[in-house]
């Protein structure tokens, strides 16, 4: 019971911020929240094994990253629906430049979206490379794609990240 | 904070919902989720520890204290799974039926029939129908415990409650056809899958009959839009085979009159064969098997 109870607890602790996340990287909560939920499904099977891990809420998002994925059809659905039955909730609604860079940061490729939100979740270039089972080299790559093309919008020097 | 910090956590704040969900959403969806994999078909058994150890257990009138346990909650959980695994892998040869995270009282509650039922007989690993077969083994679980276990020869003639009703206004509906071995499935727009419901509806409930339990068929399945959120879709599997419906066929719970069938039959050839208009046939795409 006490596994369980550790389990809920991570639910509940982390829940939010990983469809959070997802959500930023996919650009679609309901698809998030659907992924986040079924990464905690599969950790209901896996708990006794992934709760020894240092980061279990890594491997959710891992898993939940995964699934948003695969599901890229049922996000087209799930948009469709979302947009016949309105938005799932108000947003806040940023100005100016943050609304231009809000804009091209969503017009990045995925892959890179998901590398630069990982990035800005405070994970360092290792970490990021085991989350995306991508090389480090990869990761540099990505985020410095990234950052070129969001460059015009940056007021920050470019070339000394990465 | 950098300017790209604070818009990424701009984004993520924005998709950041309030609360989570209760956890018993999870179990919900985890029941689901085993539903679907199961009517995927494939062959059966494995967890003959679990059904073996079990099938001595009282039957459901017994007290919960007289019930035997089979492992801790996690390992008859995973057992369960390991089953659930081998079945779809073809591994498994013996009759199993399983009630997942259910507790006792919802086991055997008059709609317990629309539960998750792990059934694997014949070769075929399916999920159970709302009848039940002679000789089959239920096994039922309390949140991961084998709390009860039997062969199961008769089945209180209880109507189900919870059969998928085909919605009134569809934002849109998935149509696929295929078999356990996978769908090609196009998106119907609002319009064609109002006709669609309309049509569904006027099905009427239908008892399966042990002599379908056999044969995969090819099936028509539509899944009903939104399939977003916390909400699982709605699958309304349509049988193609007008005297029988398939075992694996489990949400097929309705016997629809020629003139569904037809327009089923009719809704899928134009949109296979239009030239695709996305506003309102919609995409074609293959489609993973699912119940």
């Amino acid at each position: 019971m006490g596994d369980e109870q550790a389990l809920r607890e991570l639910y509940a602790a982390s829940y939010a911020r990983l469809v959070g996340t997802v959500g930023a990287v996919v650009r679609d909560r309901d698809l998030a929240e659907e992924a986040v939920q079924d990464a905690f499904v599969r950790l209901m099977g896996r708990w006794q094994d992934v709760s020894r891990y240092d980061d279990p809420e890594a491997w959710v998002r891992k898993v939940a990253l995964g699934y948003a994925s695969n599901r890229r059809r049922k996000a087209v659905n799930g948009l469709r629906a979302a947009l016949r039955h309105g938005p799932a909730a108000a947003a806040p609604s940023p100005s100016g430049d943050a609304v231009d860079l809000r804009r091209a940061l969503a017009q990045l490729p995925r892959a890179q979206r998901e590398t630069v939100v990982l990035q800005c979740l405070g994970m360092d270039i290792a970490s990021i490379a085991r989350q995306l089972d991508v090389a480090e080299g990869t990761v540099k790559s990505r985020l410095s794609r990234a950052r070129a093309a969001l460059a015009p919008l940056l007021r920050e020097d470019v070339t000394d990240r990465v | 904070m950098s300017d790209l910090h604070q818009a990424v956590q701009a984004e993520i704040d924005a998709y950041t919902p309030a609360a989570a969900p209760p956890f018993a959403v999870l179990v919900d969806r985890r029941r689901a989720r085993g539903r679907r994999r199961l009517a995927t078909g494939g062959a059966a058994l494995s967890a003959l520890a679990v059904v073996a150890a079990a099938a001595s257990a009282p039957t459901p009138g017994g007290g919960r204290d007289e019930l035997p346990t089979v492992g801790g909650t996690a390992q008859a959980a995973t057992e369960l799974d390991e089953l659930v695994e081998r079945c779809l892998a073809g591994a498994a040869t013996t009759p199993v039926t399983g009630m997942v995270g259910m507790t006792e009282q919802e086991a055997f509650a008059p709609n317990a029939r629309s539960a998750l039922r792990v059934v694997a007989r014949d070769g075929a690993c399916a999920e159970g129908s709302a009848e039940p077969v002679p000789g089959m083994t239920d096994v039922v679980l309390d949140q991961g415990r084998v709390v009860w276990a039997a062969e199961r020869t008769a089945l209180p003639d209880v109507p189900d409650q919870t059969s998928p009703v085909p919605p009134q206004d569809p934002a849109g509906a998935e149509l696929c056809k295929g078999s356990g071995n996978g769908f090609d499935c196009y998106d119907l727009g609002p319009a064609r899958a109002g006709e669609l419901a309309a049509a569904l509806a006027t099905g009427k409930p239908r008892q399966q009959g042990p002599e379908c339990a056999a044969a995969p068929a090819v099936v028509y399945r539509v899944t009903w839009l939104p399939l977003s959120g916390i909400t699982d879709p709605v699958v309304w599997t349509v049988p193609w085979r007008p005297s029988c419906v398939p075992m694996h066929a489990a949400d097929t719970r309705y016997a629809l009159g020629q003139e569904a069938r037809d327009l089923v039959a009719r809704l899928w050839d134009s949109a296979g064969s239009s030239a695709v208009d996305e506003t309102t046939t919609g995409r074609h795409h293959p489609s993973a098997p699912r119940g």
